[in-house]
């Protein structure tokens, strides 16, 4: 007679154990109640008693080795029987063993019983296959656990039998996670979406009440499992704190806040012009980005209603111009604020922007420097991007995406004419701005840079 | 308009009356008295000692005269001072009215109103403080409604009016000076519809008469924590409106029942039942319960707080279930 050896679950929360000893060789006569080996479990060392009697003809778990609760570690037979069902026919087992559940929850509850598996109770399951089947399954009654972790299709790395088919495919996945804990429970709801969307809800660490999987935990596999399908390779950096902070802020303003987006085209010609002219005047190098935060500072005076925050219950109605201006660095991107914007002179605006852009090179910022704004601003134009899409910065309702000034073919009257253009985009929150009113932003913006002359003698 | 629980009531009343002479009003101190808690306003002026009668305190006897004059083609409204005191009538409306049309093979109907309230107001002590609805519902037989607005009371009163059947129409004392918006003019509220009072996306929290008015000051007090609870207003206890509440749960997956009434054997034990037979696989969590304690109401303020649900544990059994 055949007896399957497994690694018994001696406690309840013993998922695995190790093989601390053999006590008996392989061709050593056992007799049933013989010490087999010595085992480790989460909490003791104890001897494993053999059930069978015969001998040992087959050892599958080096000492030390660390083996799953029910996983098969020996095989007991008369001298010449064969033993190759037992070691490698553990799918025919499988299958007989799955007919037969409530035999073997009930005597894994308690101590194992010997007899127990031979005695006649036994399952309906008897079948005729599981007849024809040489093995015994004693120790699998004794020691196998509830249906969930499958006890005898966790084979350790050992093992060197085929894995089981179907269903059990999934064992090897599953037992990391649910390593020391209980079975799961799911609620009906839960449940019913997982059948539904053929979830595996058995390796999910609930997060409702008690542990209970609910809906929420499913959706989230569900949202997961494409991500964990194709792991590639790939080398884990540690975020640096600006990294996190770019991402814990684009993900709270992309996430949440409704955007929408304008594009506008901008003749630049003028603007250019007077870049160079204040070159010469001041004789100093004049960025075009201070003309065009001039631009917007003069268009968010003339249209309030775009200095806005969305305050929850309120619209947040900012009573100064604060503008951040992106400032990109070796490792990551940050805004410092240009102060009450509408009250500047060029002149001083520019100051402004070429110290707080120092200061943001040299990493001498100040917090203050760099919260608070109420728009800003964003140029790649230096990188030669024509037009882009900005995320916004909460509480900000907006934003300006600048893109490069080109040379670009344009119809005027009915002539073919090279120009100067700059295309932009506004990233507004919809939850304090609508379309038109951007719209009207955009129109003055673009009248202002058309006709610069407006940066210097401002319009009442 | 803007009327109180009473004046809807008043007007319920009144225009049935004025609409058919068969409907006349009887109980104790409904006529010259103007009702004991003044419903009766202005009645036994309007329709005369005929159809506003006064009687002695005889529970039984009022109630078993307006079942006889109901078997013989009239329709009574038979106000109970309060649903304390129909404890008395039991035999009449359990053996009688509720009874009478099954047994005469459909020959004899009851249509008949029994309006009260129940439910404690304040320190009238473990008499006088009960929530008997679940007695009623168990009865087959008895059409049993609970209103909380003002705009609910009236059309479904003007319903109960003119059921064929015996409606058991429960109010409350502290519901009577809540006010509300009323839809002007004519209209009536079909029995066995309940009405979702505040939409929300996480949990259900089911309610009827004042337990509504609390779970609508909760879901307020949740919203605050970033919960939002749908109510759902039972209206009719029997027949209960399952597929509303099956509809909502279907959609928050959580649902809390409000009941004053004692725990053991009461409303919310078959709330759930329903629901759990209809919509188990929709539950993301146990049903929970809130109900009063299973105690004779205590006379002492501090102990009766203690034995009616409160926004407290209904904010704890809404988090039990999240």
């Amino acid at each position: 007679m055949i007896t399957r050896v497994v690694m018994p679950k001696l406690t309840d929360t013993m998922e695995q154990g190790v093989l601390v000893e053999w006590k008996k060789r392989e061709g050593d006569a056992i007799d049933a109640g013989d010490v087999l080996a010595e085992i480790e479990t989460d909490k003791a060392v104890m001897d494993l008693e053999s059930f069978g009697s015969g001998t040992l003809r087959r050892i599958l778990a080096s000492e030390g080795e660390t083996v799953d609760a029910g996983a098969l570690i020996a095989v007991i037979a008369e001298e010449g029987e064969d033993i190759d069902a037992a070691l490698s026919g553990s799918q025919q087992f499988e299958k007989s063993k799955s007919v037969k559940p409530q035999a073997d929850e009930k005597s894994q509850e308690k101590t194992p019983e010997p007899q127990k598996a031979q005695s006649p109770e036994k399952p309906e399951a008897k079948s005729e296959e599981n007849q024809k089947e040489p093995s015994s399954d004693k120790p699998q009654a004794k020691t196998s656990e509830s249906k969930p972790s499958k006890p005898a299709a966790k084979v350790t790395s050992a093992e060197k039998s085929p894995e089981q088919p179907g269903k059990k495919t999934q064992a090897p996945a599953e037992k990391e996670e649910t390593e020391q804990s209980p079975p799961p429970i799911i609620s009906p709801r839960a449940r019913a979406l997982a059948e539904k969307s053929e979830v595996d809800w058995t390796t999910i660490r609930g997060s409702g009440p008690g542990g209970r999987i609910v809906e929420r935990d499913i959706l989230e596999a569900l949202n997961s499992e494409t991500s964990t399908e194709r792991k590639q390779e790939a080398v884990e950096k540690p975020l640096s704190q600006m990294r996190k902070a770019i991402a814990r802020i684009t993900t709270e303003s992309k996430g949440p806040v409704p955007h929408f987006y304008l594009m506008i085209d901008i003749g630049m010609r003028e603007a250019e012009k007077l870049q160079t002219q204040l070159e010469k005047t001041t004789k100093k190098p004049v960025s075009l980005t201070v003309l065009i935060l001039k631009a917007v500072a003069e268009a968010l005076r003339r249209h309030p209603e775009i200095n806005v925050s969305y305050a929850g219950e309120s619209l947040r109605q900012h009573r100064t111009i604060d503008i951040g201006i992106a400032v990109a660095l070796e490792d990551g991107l940050i805004t410092p604020v240009v102060r009450n914007c509408g009250k500047k002179s060029i002149g001083v605006l520019a100051q402004d922007m070429h110290r707080l852009i120092e200061r943001t090179k040299n990493r001498q910022l100040t917090p203050e420097e760099y919260t608070g704004a109420t728009f800003s601003i964003s140029n790649l134009g230096m990188y030669d991007i024509e037009n882009f899409i900005a995320v916004l910065m909460p509480p900000q309702a907006a934003s300006l995406a600048v893109g490069a000034v080109q040379t670009v073919p344009v119809i005027k009257g009915r002539k073919l004419k090279a120009d100067r253009r700059m295309k932009v985009t506004l990233s507004c929150d919809h939850r304090v701005l609508d379309g038109a009113q951007g719209a009207r932003f955009l129109k003055t913006l673009k009248e202002v840079l058309e006709n610069p002359l407006e940066l210097i003698i401002p319009k009442q | 308009m803007n009327l109180s629980y009473r004046e809807a009531l008043n007007q319920a009343m009144r225009e049935e009356m004025q609409r058919d002479d068969r409907v006349f009003l009887i109980g104790e101190e409904v006529g010259y008295y103007q009702g004991a808690f003044k419903v009766s306003k202005g009645f036994v002026e309007e329709f005369g000692t005929e159809r506003v009668r006064d009687t002695p305190i005889t529970e039984a006897g009022f109630t078993g005269l307006a079942i006889g004059a109901a078997m013989t083609g009239l329709r009574p409204i038979v106000e109970l001072m309060t649903f304390n005191f129909g404890i008395l009538a039991l035999d009449q409306i359990v053996n009688n009215a509720a009874k009478i049309r099954y047994m005469s093979g459909g020959q004899i109907s009851v249509p008949m109103v029994i309006r009260g309230p129940g439910s404690a107001a304040h320190q009238l002590a473990a008499q006088h403080s009960q929530s008997l609805e679940a007695w009623f519902c168990h009865v087959p037989g008895l059409k049993v409604i609970a209103p909380a607005t003002p705009h609910d009371a009236k059309g479904l009163l003007k319903t109960a009016i003119r059921d064929d059947n015996p409606v058991i129409f429960i109010e409350a004392q502290l519901l009577y000076g809540t006010k509300g918006e009323v839809q002007e003019g004519e209209y009536t509220i079909p029995i066995g519809k309940a009405e979702i009072k505040r939409e929300g996306q996480d949990v259900t929290i089911a309610a009827y008469s004042k337990m509504l008015l609390l779970a609508l000051e909760t879901a307020a007090d949740l919203e605050q924590d970033g919960i939002d609870a749908e109510v759902v207003d039972l209206r009719t206890l029997k027949p209960l409106d399952v597929d509303t509440l099956v509809q909502s749960v279907k959609k928050t997956g959580r649902l809390v029942i409000v009941e004053e009434g004692w725990r053991f054997a009461g409303l919310g034990a078959q709330i759930a039942e329903s629901v759990y037979s209809t919509a188990f696989d929709a539950l993301d969590g146990p049903i929970v319960r809130v109900t009063g304690e299973d105690v004779p109401m205590p006379y002492a303020r501090p102990l009766e707080d203690l034995a009616i649900p409160d926004r407290a544990r209904i904010i704890q059994a809404v988090k039990q279930v999240l």
